[in-house]
């Protein structure tokens, strides 16, 4: 690269603008609010083993909020659905579909270990992508676009999308036999899955996961296209 | 690649050191270097040019085609 184009790229990074910069810092943004929810949610749920604590009126308490569906009556049931201000929704009120905020009463048992295993295990992975695109989008705001590295992170997160399609498919068929709500129900994380008969079809985030690894080919691409440039004397 | 970059003999014969060659054809040090190791993947006409001029002489001087076989045996050196 000669002293001209040296000149050219160093005024394009003193730009004071760019989408590349304002990307960066919501992306940093995010990534410490999702550090802050976390550690919340850690803080809520050592503070007490079950339903959470209460402090005069407000009762405190981690919610997962999930798609319920219930078509039928079940008699006794671990579940018990909250709503916001702490009054419980039988089963019968919330018939058809809709989010519900699921609430476990009294002692906390296997299953609802396993639920905030699930929820701790997509979290991990929503993290470590989080992770990833704080290190790219560093990396585009230095103004170093096509490297190696760079397609590396994107198809880490493809596969960090694909993951969570993945997991969300097996927690749906493990959580759906552990309920055993009667048949025809359905606890969905996203995506079109449905076990009332079956119908699964292409979740959007796992069509987002394919255009990401496109997009990684073309960054490899273009990474080996700039090496041969940078060594062309 | 089999394509050998004989500048350092070059620069031996007509006595140029590294940094006044890079001076007088006006590419980085850093470039010519990468050259001279042979690190290389592409030559342009213009840097050839100005090679051939400062140090008197023509692309066949500078470069040499070696067999694969050959080539890996220099390497290894």
């Amino acid at each position: 690269m000669n002293q001209e184009t040296e000149n050219i790229l160093n005024i394009n990074k003193s730009a004071e603008f760019s989408i590349t910069r304002f990307l960066r810092i919501l992306i940093h943004i995010f990534w410490y609010f999702s550090i802050f929810a976390a550690a919340l949610f850690v803080i809520l749920l050592t503070l007490k083993e079950s339903g959470g604590f209460e402090s005069g009126n407000v009762k405190f308490s981690v919610p997962i909020i999930w798609k319920v569906k219930v078509h039928e009556e079940s008699g006794d049931h671990l579940l018990r659905f909250v709503d916001d201000g702490g009054k419980s929704f039988s089963f019968y009120e919330i018939r058809g579909y809709g989010n519900a905020r699921v609430n476990f009463d009294g002692k906390m048992d296997k299953l609802v270990y396993l639920n905030y295993a699930s929820v701790v295990v997509l979290f991990g992975i929503v993290f470590f992508g989080l992770f990833q695109l704080r290190k790219l989008f560093d990396r585009l705001a230095e103004g170093r676009y096509f490297e190696e590295i760079n397609a590396l992170r994107i198809r880490r997160l493809a596969y960090c999308f694909f993951a969570v399609v993945a997991l969300s498919f097996i927690f749906v068929l493990i959580f759906n036999g552990m309920y055993s709500i009667e048949k025809g129900s359905a606890i969905s994380y996203g995506g079109n899955i449905e076990m009332d008969g079956i119908r699964i079809g292409i979740s959007p985030i796992f069509f987002a996961g394919l255009c990401l690894l496109t997009l990684a080919e073309v960054f490899r691409e273009g990474a080996k296209l700039k090496s041969e440039q940078d060594l062309t004397i | 690649m089999p394509i050998k970059v004989n500048l350092d003999r070059m620069m031996l014969e007509r006595q140029v050191k590294l940094t006044e060659l890079a001076d007088r054809v006006g590419i980085t040090l850093a470039n010519l270097s990468i050259l001279k190791t042979g690190k290389a993947k592409a030559v342009r006409f213009s840097t050839l040019e100005a090679l051939c001029r400062e140090l008197r002489c023509q692309p066949s001087d500078l470069l040499e085609y070696v067999s694969d076989d050959e080539f890996e045996e220099i390497s290894l050196l």
